[in-house]
């Protein structure tokens, strides 16, 4: 679980691959096509995403670590879902072509709970 | 989201304020008051328990400082039946546009009902968002 971001951590004395690892930096990603293939990678573990209509798609990290999750938040101006795919042969949620949808103004937890499976928390 | 408490983190031999960032201390808080302009009751720890009560159920995320603050999540529960109210401090945006309502969903009036919790964390200097549970 993130508990700071990076930056901040790294002020503290923690060393910066482990500070990485239990840190977050800020990642503002604008959605990308509406499908798994050709959607925006994320990078990094806070991720704020823009999205519009027919431009909601977005590709979660294959490089992120077990264990590793990535907090996203859809801020878009309008009411527009954004859609979160697994890497291509990685599972989210029990498919790997089904995306996570995040509602404007939602927020979601995802992480990869063993390597290619994807779990997710979505707010209420 | 504390990875434990920031006693044990200390006796475990962390620094006081890596142990204060990383960890959370069990806290009480009274919520005061009704709206983010007249409540006093500040969140101070990452693992925050509200008492609310009719007229007295808003509290405020702490406004400082700022930058150290992003992507630490607070987690917050309410056990007592009445709406907590958490405000994001003045000049700050919670992403619903208004304050997070425990114990009924701002977004759905999901109804009244103990025992919810979030949590609540700044992604960006002055902006919160949360994950509240259904």
């Amino acid at each position: 679980m993130i508990v700071a971001s990076t930056t901040t951590l790294m002020g503290l004395g923690i060393a910066g691959e482990l500070a990485d690892i239990m840190g977050a930096d800020y990642f503002l990603a604008v959605g990308t096509g509406i499908t798994q293939v050709g959607a925006k990678s994320l990078i990094g573990d806070n991720a704020e995403l823009n999205v519009s209509a027919g431009q909601t798609a977005f590709l979660l990290p294959v490089t992120q670590a077990v264990a590793e999750p990535v907090m996203a938040v859809n801020t878009s101006a309008t009411a527009t879902t954004a859609l979160v795919f697994p890497p291509a042969t990685h599972t989210l949620n029990g498919s790997t072509t089904v995306p996570l949808s995040i509602p404007q103004f939602k927020s979601a937890i995802i992480w990869q709970y063993k390597p290619k499976f994807w779990s997710s928390i979505l707010s209420n | 989201m504390p990875v434990a408490t920031a006693d044990a983190l200390v006796g475990l031999g962390l620094p006081a304020q890596l142990a204060q960032l990383l960890g959370g201390n069990p806290n009480v808080l009274t919520c005061v008051g009704t709206t983010q302009a007249t409540t006093t009751a500040i969140i101070k720890s990452t693992n925050t328990e509200l008492i609310t009560a009719g007229g007295a159920n808003a509290c405020i995320l702490p406004a400082t400082p700022d930058n150290v603050n992003v992507m630490v999540p607070y987690n917050i529960v309410n056990p007592t039946s009445t709406l907590g109210l958490i405000f994001a401090p003045s000049g700050h945006t919670m992403n619903t546009g208004a304050a997070l309502v425990l114990n009924g969903n701002v977004n759905a009036a999901t109804g009244l009902a103990q025992f919810k919790s979030c949590l609540v964390w700044q992604y960006k200097p002055k902006f919160w968002t949360f994950i509240l549970t259904a």
